[in-house]
Order: C-alpha cells, then structure tokens, then sequence
C-alpha cells in the first residue's frame, strides 16, 4: 500500500540537524518510508525506529540502498521497484534538499511533495534575490548588497554590519563587522562565503521575531516568538540555536514575544504578503527584525528546524497533526506541473532539414 | 555417550566460539590471528595454564573413554579475562562475521558429528580443543572470497573518487599517520575543501567505506591513511586510489610480527611512492633517508625531519625551518616530525608558506597522545595511551621527566604489542629506561609483564604489578599528591591478557 516517505539528510552543512529533525517527523507520523539522503549523496530506506546516534558514523547497519531514477513512475527504486509513495515529506535543512533541487527532482519524477516547489525554495535560498523580491513588491526590508569579488566599494548604508553567506539557510558563517575593510577581508577569510555573501545593517538594538505560517487546511500564523540572543549586539547562532540546547524546542526564547499593540497584526499582515510573493507553501518560518516598534522582512526558512513545530501553541496543534497536514497537503496535488501545450509538432513538420538550419 | 559428548561440546562452542570470533574481528581478520591469541591468553594468568592443562588431561583421555571428552568441554569455561561481550572491544554482528561464524561452526559440528557417528570421543574432544585453529581456517578460505565481495565497494569508490577530482594524499608509516593526517587536514583546510579518513580507515575496505560515505561532492583534497600487513598491500591501494603526494612519516618494530625486519616494513611502506607525483619523506630513520636519496633522481622528494636530521623541512626547539631559514615558530605541545610532514605535504600541493604557517595556531590535539591535565588530587596526569610505540614511549618519558620534575613520577604501562620478535626486548628496554628515571612504574595486565618485570630489576622505581587500567588508576590516586606526575603509557584492547 502507498506510504507517505520522509526524506531526510542530504548533502548539506546542516545535514546532522536534518536528520534530528527528520526522525522527529518519522516517529510522529509513524508508518512511513524513512529515507536518508547520506551525506555524499547515495539514499537508503532506513528502519524508522533508528536514533540520532546511529548516524553519528555514517550510514547505519543494515540500511537498504535505494537509487533515484528521475523519471515518471520512479522515483526511489528498491532492487528494481519503485517505493509505492503517495507523498514525500521532505525534511532537509539547506543544500540541495532546501534550495529546490530536490524538489525540481521529485517534480521530474512526478512525485508529490510538502513545502513550496523548486523556485519558491530557490528564492528562500537566495538572500539577495529573497531581499529584492520583497522590495519589488514594496514590503519593508533592510538594503541588501552582495559581495563577491571582495574589491566592491562600500554600500550607502553605514556600518556595523551583518554579513551573511548568499546561500544558506542556517546561522553558520555569519559575521558582524564593525567596518568595510573588515566586510572584504572576511570575505577573503571564510569559505562560507565562497558563492557570494550579501551584506546589510546590523541594527544592534533590534529583536528578532519569527513567525510560523503554515498553507493547509487553511492559511495559518503560529505563535510569535522572540527568539534571546547569546550576548548583547551578538546574533543568533547556528550553536545557540541547535547544538547547546538539544535542538530548537530547548533554545532560550520568549513565547509566544511580548508585542507592543498593533505588532501583532502588522506580522500577520507581512506575512500573508510573504507567502504571496515568494510563493511558500507547507509550513514556513519567517524571521522579521523589530527595533522601536517597526518591523522589517528580513529572511524566511522554508524548511525550518524541527519543522518550528514548537510554534503552534495557540490553539496547541501537536506534532502528529502538523505534520499530518503537510503530508495531507502533499498529497492534495503537485506544485508544479509542466506544461506541453503548443509543442503539437507543427513547428517540426514545417522545420525542414536541420542543415538547413545550420547554413 | 558419545552423541551426548557431540552434544555438550557443541554447547560449550558457543561461548567459545564467540570469544574467538571477537578476537578475530578486533585482530582484522587476519588469518592465523586467533591461534596467536589462543596461546597467548591460555599461558597467561594462574588459572588459565590449569585450564589448558584440563582440557589436555581430557583430550588424551578421551582416547579410552567420552567421559574424558567433557573436561575439554568444562574448560571452555577459560580463558579468564577474555570475555564474550567485551569492554573496549564489542563483538560487532557484520555480514562478514556471520559468514566466518556460519563456516567455522559448520566444520566444527561437521567433526562432532563425524565423531560421534565414528564413536570416536578423541575426535570430538578434538574438534573442541581446535576451535581457535577453525576460526583461523575459515578466515583463510574466506579470503578470497570477502575480497571479491569487497570488490563492489572498491570499485564504487574508485569511481566516485575519479569523479570528483580530487588530489589524494596518501600518508602511511609505522606510527604517527592519524597525527600527520590531522595536521594535513587542519592546514589544507583554508585553501581546501578537504575530506580526511576516519581513523580506523585505513586498509581496502576501510577506504573503499570513506570515499563512499564521506567524500562528499566538491571535495577538493583526500586524505587517506594508508596501513600495511603485508606487502603489496599498499601497492594494490594506490591503483584505486592514486596519489599525487604520498607521505612516509616513521618506520619502527611496529607489526613486526608479520614482517620479520624492518627492511621489509619499509619495502612495504614504499609501495606508496610509486604510483605517486610528489614524496615527503621524514628522514629520521636512516632507511627513510636511503629512500629517499634513492628515489629523489625520479620524482620531487621533500624531506623532512624532526629529529635534528638534515632536511628540507626541519621541525625542532619550537622553530620550523625550510631549507634552513626560519619560517615560523612551532606551536608547544606539537609533534615535530608530524608537523614537519604536514608542512612537507602543503609544499607539495603548491600551497604557500605564508598560507600554511598562517594556520599554525589552532593545529588540532590528537585524544590519548600525550595529553597533559591535572587529577582531582592535583597530581599530573599524561594521558598517552593510543597505541604506543618504542619512539613515542620515550617521548612520554621525557615529558614526564620535565613535568614531574622535583616531584614523584609513575609510569603506568601494559607494554606495547604487535612488536614481533623484538617485542620482549623492546618491552624491557622500556621498561629499565622507565625504572631508571621514575619513582613508580605500574605493569599492568599480563601480556608484557615478564618483559617489563625483567626490565625494571635494576631501576630504582619501586615496581607494583596490576592486572587492569582501572587498577593503576586507584593505585595513582591512592600513592600520589599534588604536584606529583604519572603517565599512562599505551592501552591495550580487552581482546589482550
């Protein structure tokens, strides 16, 4: 009988989180095909009933070899057989699993999927292009300018600022400079910035507030949550936020935020417009920046941490339900389908030789 | 009777036959192991010797009648000390296990019941008494075959290491290769998108799993560790995974035992050169130094040393040379000659000086080689106990020398193993340098301890003897005060008396 899979993994930075998270989603929805995207690539159907630590050393004992045939009526092949899957939940932090790769995949395959399609999760990926597009659509945002080359002249905006790696979902390789000569040189200095990093204010007496929106049954806004940062002016980081307290759920927070009259409503408004523009769908976080009472758009995280499960305390919706909806919504239909209409051969027949093309 | 005789040394193979096949999985599977260890462990020990001595009474008395035959099977009670689960060492059900398990038991029971059916309690008494010499013919025969199930995996990694582009460097030696590897790893890391193997990962399938599982897309640079048992292994590791820079960072009496003489370890370590573009070579030993003289007219060759030899990369007094100008200042606590290799390694690759002394700070600390902290009771405590070697041995004793320096100094130690026949020697050289410098040494267990014992009768260190490292830990919290010093030289495996 079809099953939904739960794919997790993946070559990524944050391929060890994505795997806490994915058996997280494993043991709640239950019978399901878990599948682990390892980190070099290869993908095993793993027994569900696994812990973290059997991943510890690499893939675990007695895992079955699957192989992904982009092809219609694929999909993931055990021994010559497809997996009979009726809807993937993908739970895969950064990399190919977050950035639409994945996703374009499984379109190939025509396999139905949680969470937004393969340009919504491109667009998620990409802070510059994330950033432009909120401003093109007249949302407020911080100025955003990329560095590549590490020569680029200062930007019209002053310092400090926040760098940030252009691709990359997590807090891994964020800096905060005091000045622009530091800005390049930390370009130099860290592979995280290797494709690009883009570069804003850091605004250092600014909260962060985050928000879970969720598309299915009905569009949805979690609990607000204002997450505490490690030290004053620091960020939130990649350790704070997952290795020193056992994942997300145990991460030093206020929730739901104590919000001034009227914030509230004015996130709920931003992030109705965010899943417009940027095309999310499933579950979705959105990090927003609030300093003196005006909130800007600053990032989303199309597939975030423990799925940001935590967040729906009011009314309380429980694991089992949550990621039952998304595997609903998965099933509801595809994100994407491609279109063949004017490709009837006309323009073929009437072609003539293909030499004469050539001439 | 005698099917009764059958029935009961089939129980006993059970216990029996997986203390062995621990053995055998921790000893790699190597043919002929588990005999070694089976005299080993039934000599060692009060209790052991009697056992043996039972089951011989049993053996030849099973001649005139099967009731003798059971005194085999009650002494499979033994060998004290080696138990079936383990504490260090876990017997791991693999695929491979399982196959050697399933032929081993299959010849035994083959004979219990060729016995039982001859009426024979000699032969099934037999059958019992060789168990360790089955597991050891299973491992034989099956040789050839895990290597052509192996194969799968080999080529697999072989293609995706072709793919993905990466230079190799291969680094192997008689110790110090995880250190080197490390250093390598740490200092490539800034220029590098660099995949090191796992410790462990040294031999055919231990890199076939690396490159499968950890050589993930767009990885720049391979580390691979490369052991040797035998020759041509190397030789057959590099035509799946050639190297552009190989390494040769020490030759000692480590696995004598199976090469006889240290000419032919470094023969075999050699193999790593041939496929290679670019050598560094440690010359501290004069056959690494003949090597490398020998082999300079066909390739590049950079030596290095961190002994005070003559070399192109020269590691010492806190100060790291290259062609005899100082070029920067050796983080305390390093290894030398490691250090020198990694930094031999970046010059091969073509990476800067300034970018390799650059990441000097920061260069990582290898668990149990040498680490120095303070016990509760204020005394220091030497953590060296990765498998030890006579070099790195004395290199503890030197640190414990400074460290406890106007104070009482320990040396707990099991000996060091897989010597072959210069293990005694080299045990109680150690071991009278040992008694001749500090105040206590603790032998611990029962694998070295006449070597070790014979050693120490002329120091002045007071000797005690322990049978296990928790022993000689109480003892050193028990004898020593603050300001005092010990050092843990070498740990052995449970899979050791």
């Amino acid at each position: 009988m079809a099953k939904p899979a739960v794919i997790f993994g993946g070559p990524s930075d944050e391929h060890d989180i994505s795997i806490l998270t994915g058996l997280q989603v494993t043991r709640a929805l239950g019978d399901v095909h878990a599948v682990y995207w390892a980190k070099v690539g290869d993908w095993y159907e793993v027994d569900s009933s696994l812990e973290a630590a059997d991943f510890a050393d690499g893939v675990p004992r007695k895992s079955r070899e699957l192989t992904f045939v982009a092809a219609p009526g694929q999909g993931l092949i055990a021994k010559k057989r497809p997996l009979d899957i009726d809807a993937v939940l993908i739970a895969c932090h950064g990399g190919p699993g977050e950035d639409g790769t994945l996703q374009g995949l499984l379109d190939v395959a025509g396999i139905r999927y949680s969470g937004p399609g393969q340009a919504a999760s491109a667009l998620g990926m990409d802070k510059l292009a994330f950033g432009a597009a909120m401003a093109a659509a007249g949302l407020p945002t911080l100025p955003r300018t990329l560095v590549t080359t590490g020569t680029e002249p200062a930007p019209a905006f002053p310092g400090p600022f926040i760098v940030k790696p252009r691709f990359g979902g997590s807090s891994i390789g964020i800096e905060i400079a005091e000045d622009w000569p530091t800005v390049l040189a930390l370009r130099g200095g860290s592979s995280f910035f290797d494709q690009g990093a883009v570069v804003e204010p850091f605004l250092t007496e600014s909260r962060d507030l985050q928000v879970a929106v969720r598309t299915y049954p009905k569009w949805e806004l979690s609990a607000i949550e204002a997450p505490i940062r490690a030290a004053a002016g620091g960020i939130y980081s990649y350790d704070q936020k997952y290795l020193a307290w056992g994942g997300e759920v145990g991460s030093a927070r206020e929730l739901p935020a104590a919000l001034e009259p009227g914030m509230e409503e004015e996130i709920r408004r931003l992030s109705a417009r965010v899943t417009e523009v940027a095309g999310l769908r499933g579950m979705t976080r959105i990090d927003f920046l609030e300093r003196d009472g005006e909130i800007v758009v600053n990032e989303v995280n199309t597939i975030p941490g423990s799925m940001a499960a935590y967040l729906w305390i009011d009314p309380p919706l429980s694991r089992e339900q949550l990621f039952g909806d998304m595997v609903d919504e998965a099933r509801s239909g595809p994100v994407r389908v491609f279109s063949v209409a004017g490709a009837d051969g006309t323009a073929l027949r009437s072609a003539g030789t293909i030499a004469s093309k050539l001439g | 009777m005698i099917w009764l005789l059958a029935v009961v040394s089939g129980l006993a193979t059970v216990p029996a036959g997986l203390r062995w096949l621990r053995v055998a999985q921790r000893e790699h599977y190597l043919p002929f192991a588990v005999a070694t260890f089976a005299r080993r462990w039934w000599s060692s020990g009060p209790v052991n010797p009697v056992l043996l001595l039972v089951m011989f009474i049993g053996l030849v008395g099973s001649w005139w009648s099967p009731w003798w035959g059971s005194l085999v099977a009650f002494a499979q009670w033994g060998p004290v000390g080696l138990t079936v689960r383990g504490r260090t060492s876990p017997l791991v059900w693999t695929g491979r296990l399982r196959r050697v398990a399933v032929l081993a038991g299959a010849m035994v029971l083959a004979v219990y019941v060729a016995g039982a059916a001859l009426g024979s309690g000699f032969v099934v008494a037999l059958g019992l008494f060789l168990l360790p010499m089955s597991i050891d013919l299973a491992l034989l025969a099956l040789a050839p075959i895990e290597r052509r199930l192996g194969k799968r995996w080999v080529d697999q990694a072989s293609a995706r290491l072709k793919t993905s582009r990466a230079k190799v460097v291969a680094i192997t030696g008689s110790y110090g290769k995880t250190t080197t590897k490390l250093y390598v790893a740490h200092l490539l890391a800034g220029s590098f998108r660099t995949v090191a193997s796992p410790a462990s990962f040294n031999n055919r399938m231990g890199l076939a799993r690396a490159i499968n599982e950890h050589l993930v897309p767009g990885t720049e640079v391979f580390v691979a560790e490369m052991g040797t048992y035998g020759p041509g292994e190397i030789a057959d590791l590099t035509t799946w995974i050639p190297p552009d820079v190989s390494a040769l960072v020490s030759v000692g009496p480590v696995h004598l035992e199976r090469f006889k003489t240290e000419e032919r370890i470094v023969a075999a370590k050699a193999e790593i050169l041939d496929q290679a573009g670019a050598a560094v070579i440690a010359v501290d030993h004069p056959l690494l130094a003949a090597l490398a003289a020998e082999r300079a007219p066909e390739m590049e060759v950079i030596t290095v040393s961190g002994q005070g030899s003559p070399a192109r990369v020269m590691v010492g007094d806190g100060v790291i040379r290259l062609d005899g100008v100082e070029v920067g200042k050796a983080p305390q606590g390093v290894f030398e000659v490691n250090l020198a290799v990694a930094m031999g390694i970046g010059l091969a690759l073509d990476l800067p000086l300034s970018e390799l002394t650059s990441r000097l700070d920061g260069l990582p600390v290898v668990e149990h080689r040498q680490n120095v902290s303070t016990s509760e009771r204020g005394f220091t405590v030497i953590d060296d106990t990765f498998n030890s070697n006579p070099a790195g041995a004395r290199a503890g004793l030197r640190l414990l020398r400074i460290l406890g320096e106007g104070s009482r100094t320990a040396v707990a130690t099991p000996g060091m193993i897989e010597l072959g026949p210069v293990q005694y020697v080299e045990n109680r050289d150690f071991a009278a340098e040992a008694a001749a410098l500090v105040d206590h040494l603790i032998i611990v267990g029962e694998t070295n301890r006449r070597a070790l014992l014979d050693g120490s009768g002329k120091g002045r260190a007071s000797v005690s003897v322990v049978s296990s490292r928790e022993e000689a830990v109480e003892w050193a919290r028990e004898n020593l005060g603050p300001g005092d010093a010990v050092l843990y030289e070498n740990d052995l495996p449970d899979h050791y008396p």
